[in-house]
């Protein structure tokens, strides 16, 4: 049974996200490297999370344990941090859309698979963005050579350094995720243990 | 119940090994991450024929740079109005010339930096003269008026972005006598292995240096 309340989010997301891939805002987003991996990449994975967590139940019974969605996630993300994955973006409006769909769908993968985790499995996965957020950041600062030659070295680096100016915020985050999860869990606990 | 527990591990591995086909096959097999190293890759294994690279040096001069002839012939891409990445590539040409040149210039030995931007000839001579008019070393432009897809079969890849500034692979192709592309130096080599490789092909009689590579890239 679908509410209404929750139907009409959908559809508001839905449109905002359609509005989002076929307004000038998403050429404005694909001009530079530095928008496209840090807010429209985002942007994407955030709309299918949201939509994920009104419609995501919809991925249990193909994938119980979420592991699947998981899977499917982060190879989606690992793909388009390839460079060349980033340079196609720049000058091929398909890949463009196809970034716009597989990164919608990968939130929506992770709505639905990352709540029905372990919690030691969410810490890990929290762990290894983390780390590869701070690496990706060392890499594109370090690197003299340019990687993504549909933009400039210029872009390349000012990634690097966004990169490595968010990790300390995503590290809060995490933790913040970390002890939020295990508060509830030992609040779930005293309730279970209460005669 | 069973059904569950299939799914359970079904699912992951499928998206895993589908995830993993994409990958391969976007990568040339793990190999190409960037469309630099995807081009070169495309373009074939070596040793392989160079394309004609048909240019005007900055005398003025027409010919083919990849035509058999009696010089090996080191090649890279570049431009004059590149405001980064070129200038430090034929820097790194200008110190092999000097390197060579130190000892003795191979006499068969030809360094030629082609431009991607129609550059010229009187543009080329003078960045000729800045880098020290150094005798074994040419500069110019392909007369192509679709140089890209010249450029495509010799493994560079070039993006022109809308500002003007031209992208391109930075690989310098060594071709022997024949035109054949024998040595594919990228921009990570140590300066002194491409030395060291280059006396050692370009005089068959000196003792291979350590420093030489023993096969084609």
């Amino acid at each position: 049974m679908i509410r209404p309340a929750s139907a009409f989010t959908t559809i508001l997301l839905l449109a905002l996200a359609a509005l989002l891939a076929f307004s000038p805002l998403d050429t404005w987003l694909d001009a530079t490297m530095p928008r496209i991996v840090l807010l429209q990449m985002p942007a994407w994975i955030l709309f299918g999370w949201l939509v994920g967590r009104k419609r995501g139940n919809i991925l249990v019974h193909l994938d119980p344990r979420g592991l699947g969605a998981l899977a499917f996630a982060i190879l989606t993300v690992i793909f388009w941090m390839i460079p060349r994955s980033i340079d196609t973006i720049g000058y091929s409006t398909r890949a463009d859309q196809l970034l716009h769909a597989s990164l919608f769908i990968a939130g929506f993968a992770l709505a639905s698979g990352f709540p029905r985790l372990p919690f030691v499995a969410k810490a890990a996965l929290c762990i290894m963005g983390t780390s590869h957020v701070f690496a990706l950041g060392v890499f594109y600062t370090k690197h003299t050579a340019l990687l993504c030659g549909s933009f400039s070295l210029l872009q390349q680096q000012e990634l690097g350094h966004w990169l490595l100016r968010l990790t300390p915020f995503i590290l809060v985050l995490a933790l913040v995720g970390a002890f939020r999860a295990l508060a509830r869990a030992a609040e779930q606990e005293r309730q279970t243990a209460r005669p | 119940m069973k059904r569950n527990s299939a799914a359970t591990f079904l699912t992951p591995a499928l998206v895993i090994l589908l995830g993993g086909a994409v990958f391969s096959g976007w990568t040339h097999g793990f190999r190409a991450f960037t469309n630099f190293s995807a081009a070169r890759i495309a373009a074939g294994p070596i040793p392989r024929k160079a394309p004609p690279l048909i240019a005007r040096d900055q005398n003025g001069d027409v010919w083919d740079v990849a035509a058999p002839s009696e010089e090996y012939r080191l090649v890279q891409a570049m431009y004059l109005n590149c405001p980064d990445a070129c200038p430090i590539a034929m820097s790194k040409l200008g110190k092999v010339a000097t390197i060579l040149a130190r000892e003795e210039m191979p006499a068969n030995l030809r360094i030629v930096s082609i431009s991607v931007d129609h550059d010229a000839p009187q543009d080329l001579l003078e960045m000729w003269d800045a880098h020290g008019a150094h005798p074994a070393w040419t500069m110019a432009s392909l007369t192509e008026t679709n140089l890209d897809a010249t450029l495509e079969k010799l493994g560079v890849w070039v993006f022109r972005r809308p500002d003007g500034i031209i992208n391109h692979g930075l690989d310098t192709y060594l071709l022997d006598p024949s035109g054949t592309i024998i040595r594919i130096y990228t921009a990570d080599d140590r300066l002194e292995d491409i030395v060291a490789d280059l006396r050692t092909l370009t005089n068959p009689k000196r003792e291979p240096s350590p420093n030489a590579r023993e096969t084609s890239s």
